[in-house]
């Protein structure tokens, strides 16, 4: 059995130099590239491109937010298993804020291509209370507020323990957790309707929040073992993020794959079950014109061959296969917010027909462009700090975790 | 009773560990002289014991995988079968062969199997339940679910020679070295 040192040296544990320069190179190329695709997507969507726009920011965002989920959940359980890996999730929900600057082009130019509810009498007066746009800016300045706040807050409190070493501030942290993670769910949830749900504003699901935040936990958990499989061919991280560690996240991806399945069901069943039109609709947009394809390969890429793949022991504790599985869920993951969202585009700004199935330009585009951007900003804020919070007090916990 | 039992084959040696660190090690060396047929016993889980021991992996997730695949085959067999063939009904309007509506039953019969075989094959692999084992006659053993730590090693190694093992024992710190028999 290796045994752990029992303190960390701070100055190897931050991001190396070349390395730094290598992601932070790579982030701002895949911007440009995506900058230039989007705006050569832009000129030829006719109108669509916002749809494009949402499911990029979405994507990134859905990490962030599942960066910000594992923070509050790991001081809300006081787990100590996962203190090596925090810094991970803390940088990532770092990016929170700078979402709300991303946001902004959808506000200012795709509300009215994105959502219909914006057209003059579209939705009935008693829904208009809700879904107006004064209203739903008020709600979006609410959620980038409180996911900005909160991750800020733990991050704080994370960052000054590494000059400190007080260990008060882990309690704290402890302390706030609880009600950030009630806000958490509750404007998670109501983003979810407010951006993705309203697309078809006359269809409700009440388990949609939940169907969103099932995806970001996919997300965070595939991005989490990414990041740490990199970190792991550092030379000063051998002994500090191991396979026990790698095994623990690969079993929430697995957990939340499951999860994911077992809500997406939830939805599908009592509608297909029911069979009510203003309910139908929904699933009746993703089984013709070509969205069935889309549909199936959800199911079967996001659920059933994922299943298989994260099952055995073995695929979580070997960083290739753990790495397969973890980019494999990344994909599906988008593939997901490309089929709540894609299926909404009409043939042109003018017309009220639905295009068939099938990626843009602009899809590539914004995907690469808002990545490159929220890449950017993790890596700058790894660089930043230690990437492992080296005097928590639960550090040597964490370093000798088994499962 | 001594004579008794002196008559009678002797199952192996148990002997008592001061703690979990030196019983850990106690595994440790054992293993590392090549003893496999041995066991530790402790009031509470002892982690790295598996490591120690050099143990492996369990065969149960298998057992539980075939079962869960028999529950899955078996909930969905019956139901297109009831629905297909022995007693088709047209309920609200939904096709013969209904997948979604065969779900829930599928998974509750996978995950119904796949508990039983977690519980049971769990059971079945410790070779429980078991009145009564041949270790419980060292004189101390009652104090394993209290305060004790012991080691058994079976006669059936390949390594166990009653006087080296017995001195081998004493040799790393062991102490009320008794011999027990079946």
């Amino acid at each position: 059995m290796a045994h752990a040192p029992k303190t960390l040296n701070p100055a190897d544990l931050t991001l190396p130099d070349p390395t730094f320069v290598k992601l932070r190179n790579m982030a701002l190329g895949a911007a440009l590239v995506g900058l230039v695709l989007t705006g050569v997507g832009a000129a030829q969507a006719h109108g669509q491109f916002f749809f494009s726009y949402l499911i990029g920011f979405f994507f990134w965002l859905t990490i962030a937010l599942g960066g910000l989920f594992f923070v509050l959940v790991q001081h809300l359980t006081r787990s100590g298993w996962s203190v090596v890996v925090r810094r991970l999730a803390e940088a990532i929900a770092s990016t929170l804020p700078f979402f709300a600057v991303l946001f902004l082009p959808i506000i200012a130019f795709g509300m009215h291509d994105l959502y219909s509810w914006t057209h003059e009498g579209h939705v009935s007066a008693s829904k208009a209370k809700y879904l107006n746009t004064p209203f739903f800016i008020v709600r979006a300045l609410i959620y980038f507020g409180v996911w900005s706040f909160a991750s800020w807050r733990l991050r704080s409190f994370s960052y000054t323990q590494d000059q400190t070493g007080d260990p008060a501030l882990t309690a704290k942290a402890q302390g706030f957790a609880p009600g950030a993670t009630l806000l958490f769910a509750l404007t998670v949830s109501f983003a979810g309707i407010d951006w993705i749900m309203s697309l078809q504003p006359h269809w409700f699901s009440t388990i949609f929040g939940v169907y969103i935040f099932a995806g970001s936990a996919i997300a965070i958990f595939s991005t989490l073992s990414l990041c740490c499989i990199m970190l792991m061919r550092l030379p000063a991280f051998e002994h500090v993020i191991t396979e026990e560690h790698l095994h623990m996240i690969g079993k929430f991806l697995f957990g939340f794959t499951v999860f994911w399945a077992y809500i997406a069901f939830s939805q599908f069943m009592l509608i297909w079950y029911a069979n009510i039109p203003e309910e139908t609709e929904f699933f009746l947009h993703r089984f013709h014109n070509g969205w069935e394809n889309v549909s199936a390969l959800l199911l079967f890429g996001q659920f059933i061959l994922a299943f298989l793949i994260l099952l055995p022991r073995g695929s979580k504790r070997t960083p290739g296969l753990l790495a397969f599985g973890a980019i494999w869920q990344l994909v599906f993951h988008y593939v997901d917010l490309f089929w709540l969202v894609a299926p909404m585009r009409k043939l042109d700004a003018h017309s009220t027909e639905f295009a068939p199935a099938g990626i843009a330009i602009g899809d590539i585009g914004a995907l690469l462009l808002v990545g490159g951007i929220f890449a950017f900003l993790v890596v700058r804020k790894l660089k930043s700090a230690a990437l492992v919070p080296h005097k928590d007090p639960r550090l040597e916990e964490s370093l000798m975790a088994v499962n | 009773m001594m004579t008794m039992s002196e008559k009678e084959k002797p199952f192996g040696i148990v002997a008592e560990f001061d703690s979990a660190k030196s019983l850990l090690h106690a595994a440790e060396k054992l293993s590392d002289q090549g003893y496999t047929v041995f066991d530790t016993h402790s009031p509470f889980p002892i982690h790295g014991m598996d490591d120690a021991m050099k143990l492996g992996q369990s065969k149960l997730p298998l057992i539980v995988f075939a079962c869960a695949v028999v529950g899955f085959v078996s909930g969905l067999g019956l139901q297109a079968w009831v629905h297909n063939v022995e007693y088709p009904m047209i309920i609200a309007g939904k096709p013969d062969f209904a997948l979604p509506a065969y779900i829930p039953v599928i998974f509750e019969l996978t995950v119904l199997l796949g508990a039983f075989a977690a519980v049971f094959g769990m059971f079945g692999l410790n070779m429980l339940p078991r009145p009564n084992h041949p270790v419980f006659s060292h004189s101390r053993f009652h104090k394993a679910s209290d305060d004790a730590f012991f080691v058994s090693i079976e006669a059936k190694d390949p390594k166990y020679d009653a006087a080296k093992t017995k001195d081998f024992l004493q040799q790393i710190g062991a102490k009320n070295v008794e011999v027990v028999h079946e």
